[in-house]
């Protein structure tokens, strides 16, 4: 496996346990919380709004446009409590922008997500990381990379049952060169989410 | 809690690892690199959605057979298509008919014309193209009013494929040097099934015409006789090329393989790989030399590929522009006058394409 591969493998692979850790040990916080949850509580969320495409980056650091225009982006996203600040979930989504010649490309990102939840009553600041693959498709290829998705959102409390919020997600898509393809054809996509959500609790 | 907690995090953490373990595993096209790469095609005024049967030009402009004819200047930076006034091929109702052939013949043009039901036809010539355009209609009796499907122009031959639409319909091929008076070609009553391409082996002065299942070659082309070998696939055969630049008669079929034979057809061997997409074979149609050491092939709905060097086979790379990558080509036209290599491709419903460089996979145009 490739130096990059296993330092991504070593990053993923401690990047949540490190989340719950910093989570259980700030939890004290906020006497205005309304609604408690707890563990065993879930959500459930259904996400849209505007795909930026932003740069992609060659792993040795050079700087390209993307020719891509602003897309759309839908998701729905499902997550369950472990303590009240700390939710850990699965998001699957779908994204589409357009090239110079209008054709479509395709991202299928399927993640799992981490949050930690900052409370202000009667809003809800989640701070989260996605990590997960991503399909992406375009003409005839069809290509599966690793990602990340760090992000936060501003959730406003309607009722104990229903939240409304707008997210800002950065996408982060590691599409490595492999095969046969040229090593410096490997590169990395940069995008940006802004997203409503409307979320309800169970 | 705790433990549901731990339970949570290592099927997280499986979960992760294993889509990161078969997000690696891929190897198709980097498309990331491919939309960067991507450039906007430059776009005449010409409809995208024409079906572009034949091409030429006479110098001054470039003509396209679509149904009606469509011309443009060949100056550089020319941008508008117009159409061109034809007289003298008008149906019994006055509409002027429909002209899916168009090819240039000792300094003359000749094109075959159909009403559009189909019920009026025949070849026409005239002895200059323009803006309008009067045509002739030929006077041979076995040509005039009749069903033209094909004109070939072959070593200083002008090749007419007749319909004779009685049920099943019977194809049959005349041949004239001069334009003006034909011979029938005896050999190739080929019952239901067209004749398609036609060349001439120069190192062995010999002719070849093929049909859609059955090879002929001759001395001239009133003693063509049926070879054996190669023998078509159920799919047919698709065209058929002489190259001087590499001494090989190629032959092209309907199931991803293209032969070819170095001594006259006596020997015949697979040029590369068989040609596949998606484990479906590629349906191979006519040729065309682009220059010394590259030949284009038509295909069905993939685009087309390129021979290189006379033994490798690839198909065009660039897949950004649809139109032309999942084209189903009808023919070829290298101008060899105003535009020297300029490359045009007729399509079936996606226009006409052109390429002033067309080494270039991303230098295309859609006219």
């Amino acid at each position: 496996m490739k130096r990059i591969d296993r330092f991504i493998l070593t990053f993923t692979l401690l990047i949540i346990p490190a989340i719950t850790v910093v989570a259980q040990d700030s939890g004290k916080q906020n006497p205005e919380l309304g609604a408690v949850y707890s563990l065993g509580d879930q959500t459930l969320s259904i996400n849209g709004g505007l795909f930026v495409p932003l740069f992609f980056q060659e792993f040795t650091g050079a700087v390209h446009v993307t020719n891509l225009t602003p897309g759309g982006v839908g998701s729905l996203q499902w997550n369950t409590y472990l303590k009240r600040n700390i939710t850990l979930g699965i998001e699957v989504g779908g994204v589409f922008a357009f090239s110079p010649n209008f054709n479509m490309l395709l991202l299928l990102p399927i993640t799992v997500k981490a949050s930690y939840i900052f409370t202000y009553f009667p809003f809800d600041f989640p701070v989260f990381l996605g990590t997960g693959i991503d399909i992406a498709k375009y003409q005839d290829n069809i290509h599966v990379d690793f990602m990340l998705k760090p992000g936060f959102s501003t959730y406003w409390r309607y009722n104990t049952s229903w939240s409304f919020g707008v997210n800002t997600v950065y996408w982060w898509i590691l599409q490595p060169a492999t095969g046969n393809q040229p090593k410096d054809e490997g590169r990395m996509g940069n995008f940006l989410e802004i997203s409503l959500s409307a979320l309800y609790h169970f | 809690m705790k433990r549901v907690k731990i339970e949570l995090f290592f099927i997280a953490a499986t979960a992760v690892l294993t889509m990161f373990i078969y997000s690696c595993t891929d190897s198709s096209s980097p498309i990331f690199y491919t939309l960067e790469n991507e450039k906007q095609v430059v776009d005449t005024s010409l409809d995208n959605s024409l079906s572009v049967h034949s091409f030429v030009t006479d110098g001054t402009n470039y003509y396209a057979a679509a149904g009606s004819i469509f011309y443009r200047s060949v100056q550089a930076g020319s941008q508008t298509w117009n159409k061109v006034t034809s007289s003298g091929v008008s149906d019994a109702s006055g509409t002027t008919m429909l002209c899916n052939k168009l090819v240039e013949f000792n300094g003359k043009y000749y094109a075959a014309f159909i009403s559009q039901d189909g019920n009026t036809h025949g070849l026409y010539s005239t002895d200059s193209l323009g803006s309008s355009i009067t045509w002739t209609k030929a006077t041979y009796e076995e040509i005039s009013d009749k069903q033209i499907t094909n004109i070939i122009v072959v070593n200083g031959n002008l090749l007419a494929v007749r319909l004779e639409s009685t049920n099943p319909g019977t194809y049959y091929l005349y041949y004239s040097s001069d334009g003006a008076s034909f011979t029938e070609a005896t050999a190739l009553s080929e019952g239901p099934v067209p004749i398609i391409d036609a060349a001439y082996d120069n190192a062995s002065s010999e002719y070849w015409v093929m049909t859609e299942n059955k090879l002929f070659k001759g001395s001239d082309l009133s003693g063509l006789t049926e070879t054996a070998s190669p023998t078509a696939p159920p799919e047919g055969f698709g065209g058929i090329i002489y190259s001087a630049d590499f001494s090989k008669l190629f032959v092209s079929t309907q199931n991803g393989i293209i032969y070819g034979s170095d001594d006259n057809g006596a020997a015949w061997s697979q040029v590369g790989d068989t040609a596949k997409v998606s484990d479906k074979s590629v349906p191979f149609g006519g040729f065309a030399k682009i220059d010394n050491s590259t030949i284009f092939v038509a295909t069905k709905g993939y685009g087309f590929y390129i021979i290189t060097g006379g033994t490798v086979i690839s198909r065009f790379t660039n897949s950004t522009i649809s139109g032309l990558y999942n084209a189903v080509i009808n023919s070829f036209y290298v101008d060899s006058s105003a535009n020297l290599g300029t490359v045009f491709i007729c399509t079936s419903g996606s226009g006409l394409w052109s390429n002033a460089t067309p080494n270039d996979d991303t230098a295309w145009k859609w006219e």
